[in-house]
């Protein structure tokens, strides 16, 4: 019995040494990476955010450590505006790719017939167009006096009373949806596709009507996965730069937009970092959101 | 009273025939167990009884009332699910009280009525925890008071013990036959397992590709098959071929050179038929007989309670007698008496007759 006890005691931390260094060594190349390529970069957008460079009488910089940049993202009216613009396309354009994407999920999951079939096939086309191109179209279609105006003029509709679309919030908008929908019904239709027909037919066998499954079986089921492609969605939009770069107006911009502007324009590094940071707090909250989520679907 | 009639229900599939002109009088408060291998129309006859599927052609009645065209929300049915359908976001009372809080009840009478019902199924004191939390047979019981608590004519089951290991599916078959006892409830149950039809069913309809084979008690069926089919599905059987003659009043079967006397019910001299012998009525003797025929290869398979004889006949192929457990081969060689044996018309006995194996998972044990 001793024998074989110090036997093992001899071998165990030898092989646990070894398998150890193999886990380290498995890990490195992701944490180089994260190091070199996120880390570094968020501490240095950090740091800069609360560096303040101040101009004295001779034109000499000094620099500082101070919240005068925080203070100016808080108060100034341009990028405060921003930052509220920000929020609410991201809002706007994920509650509306939900709704949509949701009813077309309903329909390809409980759907039958030829149309469902239809649906099906297409809605995942703008999956594969990539956002430049896809801004770029919306401005030739979308323009005053664009596709859809020249076609509506050639109705009758008289010249000028088409809305304001390109580089306005619906432009960012309407584009937006129209790119994220195809993941956000693929998301929604995998979770619904999840749910069972018996958990249907035993709703229906205790009398629930179509609307009443809807509400007290099909939603709560799919809430947990249709909650994580909410969060995906949002992080994308608020941070996003092609679209709203391309489409948006001139003021308000939304941060990704701000932030360069700031930084190549202006020569602003420290507003821009600010702006950085603050997009980047704006995606912890979802972040937060989202593991909160995953850890709630472990425990169950 | 709730008694439910099936007039010539037939569901087609494409070009295959699910349901084939299945009429079926179930009683009240009967338990009725629809009998049969996979594929052969009882699930899709009792999802035709839910108003899930709707039939082709013929006619649902419950309680004299027409409900074929009623979708299963306007039925008085409650079906049991095979794979139990616990809503998993909601605890077990709230899965148990959903149909009732629909139905716009007081929330005391929900309560009440709930915690009622998880006592008739022997499940109280579980009311806050979600179906994952719970034993495969816990969740059974559950789903069964979710289906009762709203007071169904009709309870449907469909084939609700598959997935339960072997002993549980012993205690929960009394179980719920005898919930079906207390509540005086008329219950159509699926299943493939004869035993369990046996043990639980009132009567038993036994079907085989989309046909009813026969409806009857478990005697009915077990000694006086009304078809091969039937024979041969439940319990074992000796299945053999040949032709009948018959003289004044007795028959016999003859098989290649060998000649069996049997029932023959009125089949003409001269019938194709499948005779089927169970193995209890082979008399099994140590010296040959009139009537008794050697086996080749003899060999004895232990059941514990009994062992079954197994050997060959040149006439017959495999031949099976059941014998005490005490017997013993010695080297000596042994025959069998056919003590009673049954005649079907062959065009009865589908083509797959031999296929036991798929048939009766219960002797492959």
């Amino acid at each position: 019995m001793a024998v074989v006890t110090s036997a093992r005691a001899v071998v165990r931390p030898r092989r646990l040494d070894r398998s150890r260094a193999a886990g380290v060594l498995l890990v490195l190349p992701s944490l180089l990476y994260l190091t070199l390529f996120v880390f570094i970069p968020v501490i240095k957008a950090i740091t800069t955010s609360f560096t303040v460079r101040d101009r004295d009488d001779a034109g000499n910089y000094t620099y500082r450590v101070g919240l005068d940049n925080y203070a100016q993202l808080a108060t100034s009216e341009t990028l405060r505006a921003n930052v509220i613009f920000t929020v609410l396309i991201a809002v706007t354009s994920v509650a509306i790719v939900f709704c949509i994407a949701y009813v077309i999920a309903l329909a390809l999951r409980f759907g039958r017939g030829p149309s469902a079939r239809f649906l099906g096939r297409i809605y995942i086309v703008p999956l594969f167009i990539p956002s430049v191109i896809a801004s770029y179209a919306m401005i030739t279609f979308l323009a005053n006096h664009g596709f859809v105006d020249g076609i509506l003029q050639a109705l009758g509709l008289p010249d000028g009373v088409f809305p304001k679309i390109v580089f306005d919030w619906k432009g960012i908008v309407i584009t937006q949806v129209w790119l994220s929908l195809p993941f956000m019904t693929v998301l929604l239709s995998s979770v619904l596709l999840e749910i069972s027909d018996s958990l249907i037919e035993s709703a229906r066998d205790v009398g629930a009507s179509s609307w009443q499954i809807f509400r007290h079986i099909v939603l709560p089921l799919s809430a947990p996965g249709a909650l994580i492609g909410v969060t995906f969605m949002f992080l994308g939009v608020i941070g996003g730069f092609t679209v709203p770069y391309l489409l948006g107006p001139n003021a308000p911009q939304m941060l990704g937009v701000s932030m360069v502007y700031y930084m190549t324009n202006y020569f602003e590094p420290y507003i821009a970092s600010t702006q950085a940071v603050a997009i980047f707090l704006l995606s912890l909250v979802a972040a937060v959101y989202y593991v909160r989520q995953q850890f709630k679907r472990e425990v169950r | 009273m709730a008694e439910v009639e099936l007039r010539n229900v037939s569901k087609v599939y494409k070009d295959t025939v699910a349901v084939d002109d299945v009429s079926l009088h179930i009683r009240d408060r009967e338990f009725v167990a629809l009998l049969g291998p996979s594929g052969c129309g009882k699930t899709t006859t009792l999802r035709m009884l839910a108003g899930f599927i709707r039939p082709d052609g013929g006619q649902i009645l419950i309680d004299g009332h027409d409900v074929t065209d009623l979708p299963p929300e306007r039925r008085p049915t409650a079906m049991v699910f095979q794979s139990y359908a616990l809503w998993p976001h909601m605890t077990v009372a709230d899965n148990v009280a959903f149909g009732l809080r629909l139905r716009k009840l007081a929330r005391n009478v929900v309560e009440e009525r709930t915690a009622r019902m998880l006592d008739v199924v022997g499940l109280p004191g579980v009311t806050k925890r979600y179906p994952s939390q719970l034993s495969g047979g816990q969740q059974q019981r559950v789903a069964l008071a979710r289906a009762l608590v709203l007071g169904p004519k009709i309870l449907l089951l469909d084939e609700p013990l598959s997935n339960l290991d072997a002993k549980l599916r012993v205690r929960m078959r009394d179980e719920i036959r005898r919930i079906q006892q207390e509540l005086q409830i008329t219950t159509v149950y699926v299943t493939h397992d004869q035993e369990e039809a046996l043990t639980m069913a009132d009567r038993i309809a036994v079907m085989n590709k989309g046909v009813l084979q026969q409806v009857g008690d478990a005697l009915d069926i077990y000694d006086r098959p009304a078809t091969a089919f039937v024979a041969d599905f439940i319990g074992s059987s000796n299945l053999l071929s040949g032709t009948l003659r018959v003289a004044g009043a007795s028959a016999v079967a003859e098989v290649g050179t060998a000649r069996v006397p049997v029932d023959a019910d009125g089949l003409a001299d001269g019938t194709a038929v499948t005779v089927s012998a169970r193995p209890e009525d082979m008399e099994v003797l140590r010296a040959p007989a009139a009537d008794a025929f050697a086996l080749e290869d003899a060999r004895l398979v232990n059941f514990g309670a009994y062992k079954r004889l197994l050997g060959r006949h040149p006439a017959f192929g495999q031949l099976e007698a059941r014998v005490p457990k005490s017997f013993r081969l010695d080297n000596a060689p042994v025959y069998v008496r056919f003590t009673r044996a049954r005649a079907f018309a062959s065009d009865e006995a589908p083509a797959d007759i031999t296929d036991k194996a798929a048939r009766d998972p219960a002797r492959n044990r």
